[in-house]
Order: C-alpha cells, then structure tokens, then sequence
C-alpha cells in the first residue's frame, strides 16, 4: 500500500509541478502574442518575454527523483521498466485484482472528469483571456483526479 | 460465501502468516484477508494451500451452507 500512496502522491505533486511549468511558460508567450503580434505590421519587433528556467528545473528534478526512489522501493527487472511503473502494484493475484478494480474507478473518474472539464472550458471562455494557462491547469486536474481515485479505490479495495 | 479453515490449519502446523504467505507464494496481506473471509482465492493459490496443508481442496474451502449443515 505504501508504494501506490508513494507513487500517486508523487505523481500529483510532478503533474501540479508540471502544470505549473508550463502554464507558466505559455501564459507569457501568449500574452506577447496577444499584445505584440498586432504591433509588428510585418516587421521583426525584438521583445522580452519573461521566462523562467527553474519551475523547469525543479519539475525534472521532482521526475528523476521520484524515478529513482521508485526503483528502490519496487525494485524490477530492465525489461519490466515501462510494465512496472507508476503506481501499479502487482506482487499477488490479490494485488492484481484490486489493482484491477482501482483502474476501473480511475478511468471512469477520468471519463467523467474530462467531460466536465469540457463543459468548464465551454462556459469559461472569458475567463480564458484574464488566465490563458487556464486550461493547463483544468487538463492537470483531470489527470489528478483519476489519480487521487485510484488511489483512494486501491486502499479501501486493499484494507477489506 | 466460501468459507475456510486456513486460520485452523496455519495454527495446526505452527506457521505465521508470513510464513505461510512465503510458502505459497504471496503477500502476508493475501493471506490475512483470506483467513478473514474477504478473498476468495484463485484455483492456484488454493492448490498450493491444499500441498502445504497437505488437505484435499474441499476440506480447505466450502460454501457457507455446507458449513451450516456439517
């Protein structure tokens, strides 16, 4: 159970990093875009956009260690590198079976979370132009969501 | 509901849930929900449990009426 907790929570912290990183990073390009690209009238206008290399830097950190404290915790073979990632626990039939059941209530979370954030989007539209990373931020929530549910469903599956 | 007497057996031959969980090849954890009636095992595992116990399948495993009527 620790290694699935230590994987989802893991995983939600290096996706909210992630997001971060880029919402950060496009939120400046788009506001050049928006202001400056009707200002060039066809010539190269040199600009400044304000871009920061460390939400980058932390988040590959954040990756690489998790990588490596994943390995340590579930050690597998070279040929099992992509099959035994992520928080997917399979050391008996037992595991096997809940893991089973917990990535069913992952993938409907998932379902019903990104047809929500469908609907967000389509209401939001204004909000869009006050914070154009908004809609990095909503896909990061779909994907933690199922997380989170996958990880509340394999330990409720797991203490029965 | 399949009941079984694994508790009974593990404590008959002197094994801790560790112990038997190595034995056959699973988690302690498989093991404990067994015992608590919450797992139903896969025809392997019981297998196993049945060499271990040196018990035929049935005497193991049983549906909870044929419990009630022995």
């Amino acid at each position: 159970m620790k290694i699935v907790l230590f994987e989802s929570i893991g995983k939600i912290i290096i996706i909210i990093v992630f997001a971060y990183t880029f919402a950060f990073a496009y939120e400046n390009i788009w506001l050049m875009d928006e202001f400056d690209r009707g200002l060039a009238n066809g010539e190269i206008l040199p600009i400044n956009v304000k871009f920061s290399f460390w939400p980058f830097i932390i988040s590959i950190f954040l990756a690489i260690l998790q990588s490596v404290l994943s390995i340590k915790l579930k050690p597998r073979k070279r040929a099992d590198i992509l099959l035994k990632f992520a928080e997917f626990q399979d050391a008996d039939e037992r595991e096997l079976m809940i893991t089973n059941k917990a990535t069913r209530a992952s993938h409907v979370t998932f379902t019903l979370t990104a047809m929500f954030a469908m609907l967000i989007m389509v209401l939001s539209t204004n909000y869009i132009y006050l914070h154009p990373a908004f809609p990095i931020y909503l896909f990061a929530a779909t994907i933690v969501a199922s997380s989170i549910a996958y990880a509340i469903s394999w330990c409720v599956e797991f203490n029965k | 509901m399949i009941k079984n007497r694994v508790k009974e057996l593990r404590a008959r031959f002197n094994l801790t849930q560790g112990d038997l969980a190595e034995r056959v090849g699973v988690t302690r954890q498989t093991i404990a929900a067994l015992e608590k009636g919450s797992y139903v095992p896969s025809l392997l595992l019981a297998m196993n449990l049945s060499e271990t116990f040196k018990e035929p399948i049935e005497n193991i495993f049983f549906k909870e009426d044929d419990a009630q009527s022995k």
